[in-house]
């Protein structure tokens, strides 16, 4: 395929990510309140559990913060992530019809997954600031320095979707895995606690290896540094988990395009 | 670089995994695990073998074969869906891709997104599908139902859009897989005539029917496929003469002949012992084996191979246990030249089927050619009458 071919390719393959995302959309936001609702109740509920079992129970540190806004901040990249995960991982087998029918770059199917879990992310943040006035806090000016780490957020999303998606393909039965998996991940993500509390205790190897292996920990501090507490986010573990990224990311698309001619085989 | 609408094949092939339908965890770990024994290789199953062929632009080729020929395999991989294991396969322009179109593209968008997406899959602009949207929703008739999703269609409705959309957003190639079939004889009609349109226009056809008529009308040349080996390649008339001649043979190879009844045809001649002309006489002379005596009702058929007839002939009559004779005399036959496959059925006094419709044998017709239909007009079954114009003045 030459690369005039695959430039086309990607430019009508970007049309359809669009049509296909916009029309999960418009569904969701038919009539515009409800569908606001619909993004706002899973953050807002995921807050609440977790206020009443976590902070009641295990006592998490915040460094005077209240919990609902330090679990709120974190809860609006790892819903993305969790989202663009369980989308994007099952976008090929569930999209199976189109990819007998058309022939289409496959990637479109994660991207316009991913995309409509941003655009619900979004949505979600506007939530936060209401949570933040409610409970009487701040709003900090390095809520900017999050552009760089959107980034990553969506690279990471991205690379994971990618490999999954094609993995899946060809080994059905681990979709079922999917959910659990999840859940594992955001446990061994700072979503319901924190890392700086932890941090005071452990040697930095340790995190640097945290970092380089779970991309969304330093993504998900990152937005409670600078949304919460208006420090800029730890440039250090960025570093190493963009590296980590940029590797994934590599390595999963030439795994996904080197499966791809094999989907609609075993379609 | 060739110019748009060029397709070449060159020694295409193509295999899936013999077991296809599971894709799970514990079937991969058992086929790594009897790889890394060494026993048992990789079953695969060879869907299309060494198959080449070329067609310039506003031209047209039909895939004809049986079920499970690897006709609708070779089309997707013409489409861009699927990719041959070995081989090389150009193809030229924009593809216009009907496939399995028949509950629409994408069911959950309405008609009206469906025909956007379509556009945007052909690399069209909104705006250039904008100017022909009115044609397609017009030419499918579905004025009052384009804002509703795809998967409230009819399957006639789904297969009107998805060909109207594709026969005006002036693919280079366009791949049309057995859609017609669906529709009503006038909207058939329209198709034809669209693709004839279309083709006029340069765009060149790649069309897989069961329906060899309409095939005849419309393809010049006919790639005739049976388990994935070419079988036949060349002219229409001449790859469909011989498909049909095979199926005829694959009918009599299938008809069980151990039943307690028999039919053959012993002789055929124009009743005086001479070949069988156009618009002459036919004698057929009947051999009827049977077990028991009993009243029956014979059928028999002329066809162009395949099991629907062009005309009939039937006879009641009483059988005598063991062989019996008829003799069947047909006066001016409107049959043209060409070889005819007779069928036979046989029938007791209940209607009840004693022996089913398959052929007992066949015939050569000498004389009159039929003439050439125009593209994009299909002929039901070929007769010959005489015919003399006289201008007015």
């Amino acid at each position: 395929m030459s690369l005039t071919t695959f430039a086309q390719q990607a430019w009508r393959s970007r049309l359809l990510a669009f049509t296909l995302s916009e029309r999960e959309l418009r569904v969701r936001y038919k009539q515009a309140l409800l569908g606001m609702a619909w993004a706002f109740a899973a953050p807002l509920g995921y807050v609440l559990v977790f206020t009443v079992f976590f902070d009641r129970t295990a006592n998490i540190e915040t460094f005077g913060r209240p919990y609902p806004v330090f679990a709120y901040a974190a809860i609006i990249p790892w819903g993305f992530f969790s989202q663009s995960f369980g989308r994007g991982a099952t976008s090929i087998v569930d999209n199976l019809v189109l990819l007998n029918k058309v022939a289409c770059p496959r990637e479109t199917f994660v991207l316009s997954g991913i995309a409509t879990a941003f655009v619900d992310m979004l949505v979600s943040a506007v939530a936060f600031p209401i949570v933040v006035l409610a409970f009487g806090e701040h709003f900090y000016a390095t809520t900017f320095l999050l552009a760089p780490v959107l980034i990553l957020q969506v690279a990471a999303a991205v690379a994971i979707s990618l490999f999954l998606s094609a993995a899946l393909m060809y080994v059905r039965d681990v979709r079922h895995l999917l959910p659990l998996l999840t859940q594992l991940l955001m446990f061994a993500t700072p979503v319901v606690w924190g890392q700086a509390a932890i941090r005071q205790r452990v040697s930095g190897p340790i995190f640097d290896l945290y970092a380089l292996l779970n991309p969304m920990a330093t993504v998900c501090e990152a937005y409670r540094s600078t949304l919460v507490y208006g420090n800029a986010p730890d440039w250090r573990t960025f570093g190493l988990s963009s590296t980590s990224t940029a590797i994934f990311l590599t390595f999963a698309y030439w795994f996904f395009k080197r499966l791809e001619p094999g989907f609609a085989d075993v379609a | 670089m060739s110019r748009d609408g060029h397709v070449r094949a060159d020694q295409i092939w193509k295999r899936f995994r013999a077991d296809r339908n599971r894709q799970l965890l514990r079937d991969e770990v058992a086929r790594l695990r009897q790889r890394r024994k060494g026993s048992a290789a990789e079953r695969w199953r060879w869907a299309i073998r060494d198959i080449s062929f070329e067609v310039q632009p506003g031209e047209s080729l039909a895939l004809i074969g049986a079920n499970g020929s690897g006709k609708s395999t070779m089309l997707k991989m013409l489409a861009g869906i699927m990719f041959p294991t070995y081989g090389s396969l150009t193809a030229n322009g924009r593809i216009g891709a009907l496939i399995e179109v028949r509950a629409g593209i994408h069911p959950d968008l309405t008609g009206r997104e469906n025909v956007f997406m379509f556009g945007s899959l052909l690399g069209l602009k909104r705006a250039d599908v904008r100017k022909r949207f009115d044609d397609i929703v017009e030419f499918a008739e579905l004025t009052d139902a384009i804002d509703r999703q795809v998967k409230y269609y009819s399957s006639g409705m789904g297969m009107r859009l998805g060909f109207a959309v594709a026969a005006f957003l002036e693919p280079d190639i366009m791949v049309v897989d057995e859609v017609l079939a669906v529709g009503d004889a006038a909207f058939q009609q329209r198709c034809l005539d669209r693709m004839r349109e279309v083709m006029a226009q340069g765009t060149t056809l790649l069309y897989v029917s069961h329906d060899l008529a309409t095939v005849e009308s419309m393809c010049e040349s006919t790639l005739w496929l049976d388990q994935g080996v070419v079988r036949g390649q060349g002219p229409t008339h001449d790859v469909v003469g011989q498909y049909r001649r095979s199926v005829e043979v694959h009918a009599i190879a299938q008809h069980p002949s151990s039943g307690d009844i028999d039919v053959h045809v012993l002789r055929s001649s124009n009743g005086n012992g001479e070949r069988i002309k156009s618009q002459g006489t036919v004698e057929l002379d009947l051999l009827v084996q049977s077990a028991l005596q009993r009243d029956v009702q014979i059928v028999i058929g002329f066809s162009e191979g395949s099991p629907a007839p062009i005309f009939i002939a039937q006879h009641v009559g009483t059988l005598a246990p063991g062989q019996n004779r008829f003799f069947c005399r047909l006066e001016s036959i409107p049959l043209p030249a060409g070889e005819y496959a007779v069928y036979a059925t046989v029938l007791d006094v209940n209607g009840r089927t004693v022996r089913s419709w398959s052929p007992i044998g066949h015939i050569e017709v000498d004389g009159l050619l039929l003439p050439p239909t125009p593209t994009g007009i299909v002929r039901l079954s070929p007769v010959v009458v005489d015919v003399s114009w006289r201008d007015g003045d």
